[in-house]
C-alpha cells in the first residue's frame, strides 16, 4: 500500500513537473504558436479568394492558432475601420496599402525590431514591392504582399481601320498624342477616342514629360513645374481635340465598357482588371499590349499600387500578428497564391510562378507587368495626402471639364496643394 | 321640331365635342404614362436582359436589350460567388423582426404622441422628429462603441433589437398622423364600454389604421432588406453577412466588376421585394395618402 501511495506521489509530481515546463516553453516561445488573432481586409473576386487562401496556409502552419478574418467589400472599409479604432477593438492584422490613408498615422505599430529580430532581408522582395512602407522616419508601417503596374491596351481592329501602325516600347507621350488622335474617329454619339478616360489617368497626369506632383520628401509641390504643366497641357489639347472623352461622355459609360464596346481605341489596362477585361473581349476584336509612353528621359511612364499588411498599435497578441504578417509576407506558397492576383512580394515568386503565368483567355505574359515595375512610381495621390489629392482632383476636373486652361488650373490650386502638402508636416 | 332641332344641336355639338376632348385628353395621359412607365422599368428591363448576357455581351455598342445568346450561367456562378444562401437567411431573418419591431414599436409611441397630453408633449414630439436631422454617420462610432460594450459586435442583434425601441421618427409621424384622422369619439365610445387605453390602442385604434401600418411595414422591409451601412460597421463574419454585403463583392479593389452576376443575383433579391410591393401596393397609396404626407 506504502509503495502504492509512494508510486501515486511520484505520479503526481512527475505530472506537474511536465505540466509546469510545457508552460514554461511555452513562454519562452513567446505564446508565439498558440492563441487568437483578428485579420481584417477588403476586396472582392479572385482577389479576395487569394487572400482567403493564404490565410488557410498560415492556418495550416499553425494550428493552434485561432484566426479569426473579417474580410470586406472593396470600398467600404474606411468608415468600419474608424469605427473599430475609436473603439479599440480593431483587428490585430490591418491589410494596408502605402496610398490609404492609415499610413503615418498613429494606429501603427513599428515592425523594424520584428524584421531584426527574424532577420528579414528586404533584398528577397520583388523590386519596389516594399516602396511606401518605410516612412522618411524609418518606422516600417506594413510588408508587402502584391503589386501590380499598368500596360497600354490597344484595339489592333481600330489601328488597322485607321492606318495605324501599332505602338512599340519605345514611344513617347509626343507620339502617343499622335497615334491617340490619328485613331479617333465619328462625333456625337458614334465618336471613336483615341484612349478611355480612365480612373488612374489623374495619376499618370504629372509625370508624361518628366514631372511630377511633389518632390521626394513631399515638401515643395513640383504642380507649377514646367515639366509637369506640360503634361497637363497635353491632357487638356486630347480632351479639346476629343481624343480624349470629356467628362459627360466619360459617365455615360463605364470605362472598361468603352474599351470593350470599341468606343476607345486604347485602354490603360492594370494587371488587376486584365483578366476580367480579357474575358469581356472574348472573340469580338484583336488587341495587344504595350508599356506605357516614355518620357523624355526614357522612362516608361508608370504608376504602382501595392497591397500588403499593417500590425495595429494596440493588438493584444503582436507577436502572432507579426507571424502571419511575416508568413503572408515571405512565405512561397502564399506567394504563390497571391501570384494569380498581383505580382507577388517575395522575389522567388514572381520570378518563377507569376512570370510562367499568362492572363487566361490572352497572349499577354504577366512578365509584360513585371517589366513596367522597373520605371514604376508608387500611386502618388492618396494616404497622408489626401487633402492634396482633393485639391488635385479639383485641379484637374477643371481641365477636363474645360472651365480652365491647364495653366489657369495650375495657377488657382498649386498653392492650394502647397498649403496641404505643408499641413501634412505640421502633424 | 324644327326649333327643337335649333335647341339641341348646340347641345350635341357640346357634348360630342367634349366626348373628344375627353378621348383626346385620355389618350395623351395614356401616352404619358406608357412613356414614363417605359422610362421607370428600363433599368429594370436591363438588369434582366444584362443577367441573361454572356460577358462578351454586356458591353455591346449598340446596346441590345434581347441578348443574343441567352444563358443562365450568371444565375448559378452568381450565386455559388459567394455563400449568398447563407446572406438570404441572415436577411430574411434581420428583415421579419425588424420590421416587427419597427411596426409595433412606432404604432405604440405614435398612439402616445397622437391621444395623450402633457406639459412636454410638444418638446418630445419636436425632439424624436429632430432625430430625422442626424445624419447615421454622426451616430455610427458612438453606437458602434455601444455595441461593443455589450458584447452584441459580430452578431444581427444591433441590426435588429433598436427596430423595437421606437421604430424611427418617420414611422411615428407617419402613423400619428394616421391616429390623428380617428375620431377621438371612438376612443371615448370604447372607454364607455369600459375598454382601458391599451385595449382601446390594440382593439379599436390598430385595426383603423392597418393601411398605415402596412404603409410602414413595407417602407421597413425595403429599408432593411437593402440597408448597407448599418450590418457593414457591426457584422464581421462572412456567415453574418447579409445581402447587401454580399452583393459588394463583386467588385474588386480598383472598381472593376462582374456586371452580369451581379444583376442575376440581385435580380433574384429584388423579386421578395417586388412581390410585397405589389400586394401592399393598394394599402401602401391608402397609407401614405390617408396619413397627409402626398405631395
Amino acid at each position: 500500500m506504502k509503495k502504492l501511495v509512494t508510486l501515486l506521489f511520484a505520479s503526481l509530481c512527475l505530472f506537474l513537473i511536465t505540466a509546469c515546463s510545457s508552460e514554461s516553453s511555452n513562454k519562452e516561445d513567446g505564446g508565439k504558436n498558440s492563441g487568437e488573432i483578428t485579420i481584417m481586409g477588403w476586396g472582392g473576386g479572385e482577389e479576395l479568394q487569394a487572400r482567403k487562401d493564404a490565410t488557410k496556409v498560415f492556418k495550416k502552419m499553425y494550428p493552434d492558432v485561432k484566426v479569426k478574418e473579417i474580410w470586406l467589400p472593396a470600398d467600404s472599409v474606411d468608415q468600419k475601420l474608424d469605427a473599430a479604432l475609436a473603439a479599440g477593438n480593431a483587428a490585430d492584422v490591418i491589410m494596408m496599402s502605402p496610398d490609404w490613408k492609415g499610413l503615418r498615422s498613429k494606429w501603427l505599430e513599428d515592425l523594424t525590431p520584428y524584421l531584426e529580430k527574424d532577420k528579414i532581408d528586404v533584398a528577397d522582395f520583388t523590386p519596389g514591392a516594399d516602396d511606401g512602407y518605410v516612412t522618411p522616419d524609418g518606422n516600417r508601417e506594413g510588408m508587402p504582399t502584391t503589386q501590380s503596374t499598368f500596360l497600354m491596351a490597344y484595339n489592333k481592329s481600330i489601328f488597322d481601320k485607321a492606318g495605324v501602325p501599332y505602338p512599340t516600347e519605345d514611344w513617347t507621350w509626343d507620339d502617343f498624342a499622335d497615334i491617340a488622335e490619328k485613331v479617333s474617329s465619328g462625333s456625337g454619339g458614334d465618336r471613336t477616342y483615341g484612349m478611355v478616360s480612365h480612373w488612374v489617368q489623374n495619376r499618370f497626369a504629372t509625370y508624361y514629360y518628366g514631372g511630377g506632383p511633389y518632390n521626394s520628401d513631399w515638401t515643395k509641390q513640383t504642380i507649377d513645374d514646367p515639366k509637369t504643366i506640360k503634361s497637363l497641357e497635353l491632357i487638356e489639347k486630347l480632351v479639346s481635340k476629343k481624343v480624349l472623352p470629356d467628362d459627360a461622355a466619360s459617365n455615360s459609360i463605364p470605362t472598361d465598357a468603352m474599351f470593350v464596346s470599341q468606343k476607345a481605341a486604347m485602354y490603360p489596362l492594370g494587371l488587376f482588371e486584365a483578366g476580367d477585361i480579357a474575358k469581356k473581349v472574348g472573340k469580338n476584336f484583336e488587341w495587344g499590349v504595350v508599356l506605357p509612353p516614355k518620357d523624355p528621359n526614357g522612362k516608361s511612364v508608370n504608376i504602382k499600387f501595392q497591397t500588403g499588411f499593417a500590425m495595429n498599435k494596440d493588438s493584444k497578441n503582436k507577436e502572432l500578428a507579426w507571424e502571419y504578417i511575416k508568413t503572408i509576407s515571405m512565405d512561397k506558397e502564399v506567394n504563390d497564391i497571391y501570384a494569380k492576383v498581383g505580382i507577388p512580394a517575395l522575389k522567388e515568386s514572381a520570378e518563377t510562378t507569376f512570370a510562367e503565368m499568362k492572363i487566361p483567355n490572352t497572349d499577354i505574359k504577366q512578365t509584360d507587368y513585371m517589366s513596367g515595375l522597373e520605371d514604376a512610381v508608387q500611386a502618388p495621390w492618396g494616404g497622408a495626402l489626401n487633402k492634396a489629392t482633393d485639391v488635385f482632383e479639383q485641379l484637374m476636373e477643371e481641365i477636363t471639364t474645360e472651365k480652365s486652361s491647364a495653366k489657369e488650373a495650375v495657377e488657382k490650386y498649386a498653392p492650394k496643394i502647397q498649403k496641404a502638402l505643408d499641413e501634412v508636416h505640421q502633424k | 321640331m324644327q326649333g327643337q332641332v335649333n335647341i339641341q344641336n348646340p347641345t350635341i355639338k357640346y357634348k360630342a365635342k367634349k366626348g373628344k376632348m375627353e378621348i383626346a385628353t385620355r389618350i395623351i395621359n395614356y401616352v404619358l404614362l406608357v412613356v414614363l412607365a417605359a422610362v421607370f422599368a428600363f433599368p429594370f428591363l436591363w438588369m434582366v436582359a444584362t443577367a441573361l448576357k454572356l460577358p462578351t455581351e454586356v458591353y455591346t455598342i449598340p446596346p441590345k436589350l434581347i441578348p443574343k445568346t441567352i444563358t443562365w450561367d450568371n444565375f448559378i456562378e452568381g450565386w455559388q460567388y459567394a455563400d449568398f444562401t447563407r446572406y438570404t437567411w441572415n436577411t430574411v431573418v434581420v428583415t421579419t423582426l425588424a420590421v416587427l419591431g419597427t411596426v409595433m414599436s412606432a404604432a405604440v409611441v405614435a398612439y402616445g404622441f397622437a391621444r395623450f397630453r402633457s406639459r412636454y408633449s410638444g418638446l418630445l414630439f419636436a425632439i424624436v422628429l429632430g432625430t430625422m436631422m442626424l445624419p447615421n454617420q454622426v451616430l455610427l462610432i458612438p453606437t458602434y462603441i455601444l455595441f461593443s460594450k455589450i458584447g452584441w459586435l459580430d452578431t444581427l442583434a444591433p441590426l435588429i433589437v433598436p427596430s423595437f425601441f421606437g421604430g424611427g421618427a418617420f414611422n411615428i409621424f407617419l402613423l400619428r398622423q394616421f391616429f390623428k384622422t380617428i375620431p377621438k369619439e371612438l376612443d371615448e365610445a370604447a372607454l364607455i364600454d369600459g375598454a382601458n387605453t391599451f385595449q382601446i390602442f390594440y382593439k379599436i385604434l390598430v385595426p383603423a389604421i392597418a393601411p398605415a401600418l402596412i404603409t410602414v411595414a413595407v417602407l421597413s422591409v425595403a429599408f432593411h432588406w437593402n440597408d448597407f451601412m448599418s450590418p457593414l460597421i457591426y457584422l464581421n463574419s462572412d456567415e453574418n453577412f447579409t445581402l447587401a454585403i454580399g452583393l459588394q463583392f463583386f467588385q474588386n479593389s480598383y472598381g472593376s466588376s462582374q456586371v452580369q452576376m451581379l444583376m442575376a443575383v440581385s435580380l433574384i433579391t429584388v423579386i421578395p421585394l417586388l412581390i410585397l410591393f405589389f400586394i401592399g401596393q393598394k394599402y401602401f397609396v391608402q397609407g401614405i395618402t390617408m396619413s397627409g404626407l402626398k405631395g
